[in-house]
C-alpha cells in the first residue's frame, strides 16, 4: 500500500521507495526502508501529516505515493 | 584565530546559541530555515580569537538544496578549526543521523544537545558518557537559554580545535571488515566514500543501525515531545483552523489599536521631550544652529523617535509568531491558498518576514525551491508593509484622518497584500513562472514562550532602529533642511525640483502639494524618513498638508507601495544581480503609479 492511500491511523513501516525525482529529497528528511511512520489521521490540503522516527512532517500526497508501506 | 563552524539540522537553534557564546544578534525563530545562508560572529575567549560560523540547517548531504550546497562545500573546503553538532535533545535521532553524517568530514566535533529544559520536561534522560564514547566526540547537554553550560562549552571547543581526529565510522562487525580493505589503502574520508559508494544499501543498514545504537543512551518517552504539538495540530489545522485563522486576525487587529494608541501618545511625548531639551539647550546657539535644530531635531527626528513604541508592538506580535512555532504552520495552511495565485506557502513565509523587514526577506526567498518562484517572490517582496511603512502609515492616518481610522489603516496595509496578489496572477499571464511542486514541510514542535527571548529579540530590533535614526535618518534630513535652504530665484532646491517634477504626480491628486512630492525622495533611504521629511517641510515652509480626504489617502497608498528602500534593493542587487535590483525597482514605480492612479479615481468618484 502507498502512504497516500493509508487513511487509518497508526504506525506503519517503509517497506520501499519507489525510484522518483523525489527519492533524494525523501532521503534526506530520513525516509528509509525500515523506517517508522506514524500517520496522525490528519490530511491538511493536499498534504499528510505524518510523524517519522521522531520529526513531524507534512508530506505532500504526490510524494506519498512514492513511500510504499 | 580558530573557526568554529555550528551545524546541525533546520531549527535545531545554531544561531541561538552562537547569540549565546558571542553575545551576537544573529536572527532566530522557532522554524525550520531561518538561516539561509552562512552567517558569522567574533568572540575573545580566554585570548583566543574564536570566529564563530553559523551554516544553515540540513538534514543530510545530497546536494538537493541550497542549504545543502553551503554547508557541505563549507566543510569539506575551508576546512574549519572544530564543528559544534548542534542537536535537538527532543528530536534526538534524527540529529544523531546527521551528527554520524558530520563525523565522515573527518574534523574535530563537538556534540551539544540543545532543549534540556524541555527534554527534562518531558522525561528524557541521556547518558552523556556513554554516547560521546560511542560517537568518540565530547557530547554536552544544556539549553541555550540558560548561562550554566556556556564556558564548559567554550573550554570544550578550544580544547578540540587543538586535536587532529580520524572518526571511523560506527560499524558492525561484519562491515568494518569490508571497510577495512579501503581503509588500509586510503585515508579515512576517502575510505568512506568509496565504501559508501561501493556498498551503498549495506552503508545505509549500517547508518540505521548507528543511530539506533546511539538511541540505546536516550530514554524516556520520545512520543511524549510529539504528542502535545499533534493534539494542538488536531485543532488548529483540522477542526479549529477557522478559530486559528480568527485569532491571528485578532491580534493583528489588536496590534493595530495598540499602536493607534501608542501614536497618539508616543508624538506628542517625543516632541514635548525634544522641545524640553532644545529650550535648555538651544537658547545660547546662534541662530541658524537654533532654526536647525527645531525643524531638523525637533520636527523631523522628534517624531521619528516616537515610532520606537510603535515598531517595538510589530516586532513584538512578529516574535510571538516566530518563537511559537506558527511560522511552518502557516506554510503548511496558505500553501493551497497561495497556489491560487501561482505562488507557495514558502514565499508566503517570505512576505510574512517582509512585514518585520524586506531585507531579510529578500535573503529568505533565495532558499525557495526554484529559480522561477525565488526571483517571482523577490519581485513581490518590495510591495510588502514593511515596519517603517507600518509606522509612517499609524502616523499619518493619525495625524490627518479624523474618523474611520482602523478602516484607513486596513486599506493601508492591505494594498500592498492586494497588489501582490494581483501582480503575481498577471505575472503568469505574461510569462509562465512555473509553480514549483509542493515539498516536505517540516513542523517544529510547539515551544512555551520565553519573554525574556521575546523582549530581548524586539529589544535588538528597536535599538537597530534607534541606530538607524542616529546615523542614517538624521543624515538624510539634515541634507534635505540643507537643500531647503539652498536657493534659487528666492525659491528652495527641493521645493523648485518637486514643482518641476509635480506634473507627474498630478493624475494622482498630490502633485499640487510640493512637500508631498518632496517627502518622497527621504523615502529611498528609509521609508520612516518620508514622515520625518513631510513633518520638517510643513514647519520650514508656509505650505500646509492637503485637508482633502481624496489627495490625502492617494499619497498614503502611493507611499505603502512605490519604490523600497536603497537597502532592499541592495539586497535584491546582492542576491539577484544588478539588473534584476533596477527592473524590482522600476516595477515597484510602474505598479505603483498604475494602482494609485486607480485607487484616486475611485476614490473622487465618491
Amino acid at each position: 500500500m502507498r502512504l497516500s492511500q493509508v487513511r487509518k491511523k497508526g504506525n506503519y513501516e517503509i517497506a520501499q521507495i519507489l525510484p522518483s525525482v523525489f527519492t533524494h529529497r525523501l532521503l534526506s528528511f530520513g525516509f528509509t526502508k525500515g523506517n517508522k511512520v506514524a500517520f496522525t489521521g490528519m490530511i491538511v490540503h493536499d498534504y499528510h501529516y505524518v510523524v517519522l522516527e521522531d520529526k513531524l512532517l507534512a508530506v505532500p500526497n504526490a510524494w506519498c505515493t512514492k513511500v510504499v508501506v | 584565530m580558530k573557526v568554529i563552524a555550528f551545524a546541525g539540522e533546520p531549527n535545531t537553534g545554531k544561531s541561538s546559541w552562537i547569540n549565546k557564546l558571542a553575545k551576537s544578534k544573529l536572527m532566530t525563530g522557532n522554524w525550520g530555515g531561518v538561516t539561509v545562508e552562512k552567517k558569522e560572529a567574533l568572540l575573545l575567549w580566554k585570548q583566543i580569537e574564536l570566529h564563530l560560523v553559523d551554516l544553515p540547517g540540513v538534514t543530510g548531504f545530497h546536494g538537493q538544496t541550497d542549504e545543502e550546497r553551503i554547508t557541505e562545500t563549507y566543510l569539506q573546503k575551508e576546512h574549519p578549526d572544530c564543528i559544534v553538532m548542534v542537536m535537538d535533545g527532543c528530536h534526538l535521532k534524527s540529529s544523531l543521523r546527521l551528527c554520524i553524517k558530520i563525523r565522515n568530514f573527518q574534523i574535530p566535533m563537538v556534540g551539544l544537545i540543545n532543549f534540556k529544559d524541555e527534554a527534562d520536561k518531558n522525561g528524557i534522560h541521556i547518558e552523556l558518557e556513554k554516547l560521546s564514547r560511542r560517537l568518540s566526540i565530547p557530547v554536552m547537554y544544556g539549553s541555550s537559554f540558560d548561562d550554566e553550560i556556556r564556558e564548559e562549552v567554550l573550554d570544550q571547543i578550544i580544547r578540540q580545535s587543538n586535536k587532529q581526529v580520524t572518526y571511523r565510522p560506527l560499524l558492525n562487525p561484519m562491515a568494518d571488515r569490508i571497510f577495512e580493505q579501503y581503509a588500509r589503502f586510503h585515508p579515512m574520508k576517502q575510505a568512506i566514500e568509496l565504501f559508501e559508494e561501493h556498498h551503498a544499501d549495506t552503508a545505509l543498514d549500517e547508518l540505521e543501525s548507528a543511530v539506533n545504537s546511539c538511541m540505546r543512551y536516550c530514554t524516556g518517552n520520545l512520543q511524549q515531545c510529539n504528542d502535545k504539538t499533534i493534539k494542538m495540530d488536531t485543532f488548529l489545522l483540522q477542526k479549529g483552523k477557522g478559530v486559528f485563522l480568527c485569532a491571528l486576525l485578532s491580534m493583528f487587529y489588536l496590534m493595530l489599536i495598540a499602536g493607534l494608541k501608542l501614536s497618539e501618545g508616543c508624538t506628542f511625548f517625543s516632541e514635548f521631550v525634544f522641545r524640553v531639551l532644545l529650550d535648555v539647550f538651544s537658547s545660547s546657539f546662534p541662530e541658524s544652529i537654533s532654526l536647525y535644530c527645531e525643524y531638523v531635531l525637533l520636527s523631523g527626528i522628534g517624531t521619528l523617535f516616537g515610532f520606537v513604541p510603535l515598531l517595538f508592538v510589530l516586532h513584538l506580535f512578529h516574535a510571538v509568531i516566530e518563537e511559537s512555532g506558527l511560522m511552518a504552520r502557516l506554510a503548511l495552511l496558505m500553501d493551497h491558498i497561495m497556489r491560487m495565485f501561482h505562488l507557495t506557502g514558502k514565499s508566503f513565509l517570505s512576505f510574512l518576514i517582509a512585514h518585520g523587514c524586506n531585507v531579510p526577506a529578500v535573503i529568505h526567498s533565495t532558499s525557495l525551491e526554484n529559480e522561477a518562484i525565488r526571483k517571482k517572490t523577490a519581485l513581490l517582496i518590495p510591495f510588502c508593509c514593511c515596519s517603517a511603512r507600518f509606522a509612517v502609515l499609524i502616523s499619518f492616518v493619525n495625524l490627518i484622518f479624523r474618523k474611520k481610522k482602523m478602516i484607513l489603516l486596513l486599506i493601508g496595509y492591505s494594498a500592498g497584500l492586494f497588489v501582490i496578489l494581483v501582480l503575481s496572477l498577471c505575472m503568469n499571464w505574461i510569462k509562465n513562472f512555473q509553480v514549483p511542486s509542493q515539498t516536505i514541510i517540516q513542523l517544529p514542535s510547539y515551544r512555551a514562550l520565553q519573554w525574556k527571548t521575546l523582549f530581548m529579540k524586539t529589544g535588538y530590533q528597536c535599538l537597530d532602529y534607534i541606530q538607524k535614526i542616529v546615523y542614517v535618518l538624521f543624515l538624510t534630513l539634515s541634507g534635505l533642511w540643507l537643500l531647503m535652504n539652498i536657493e534659487i530665484h528666492g525659491t528652495s532646491l527641493i521645493e523648485s525640483f518637486s514643482k518641476s517634477v509635480s506634473f507627474l504626480f498630478a493624475p494622482l491628486g498630490f502633485g499640487k502639494h510640493w512637500i508631498y512630492i518632496a517627502s518622497l525622495f527621504p523615502g529611498l533611504i528609509a521609508k520612516e524618513a518620508s514622515f520625518g521629511a513631510l513633518m520638517m517641510l510643513q514647519s520650514i515652509s508656509n505650505a500646509s498638508l492637503s485637508s482633502e480626504y481624496s489627495i490625502n489617502l492617494s499619497y498614503l497608498i502611493y507611499l505603502m507601495t512605490t519604490v523600497p528602500c536603497i537597502m532592499t534593493l541592495s539586497a535584491l542587487k546582492q542576491r539577484y544581480g544588478r539588473a534584476f535590483a533596477v527592473k524590482s525597482g522600476l516595477l515597484s514605480l510602474c505598479i505603483s503609479t498604475v494602482f494609485t492612479w486607480m485607487m484616486y479615481q475611485f476614490i473622487i468618484l465618491f
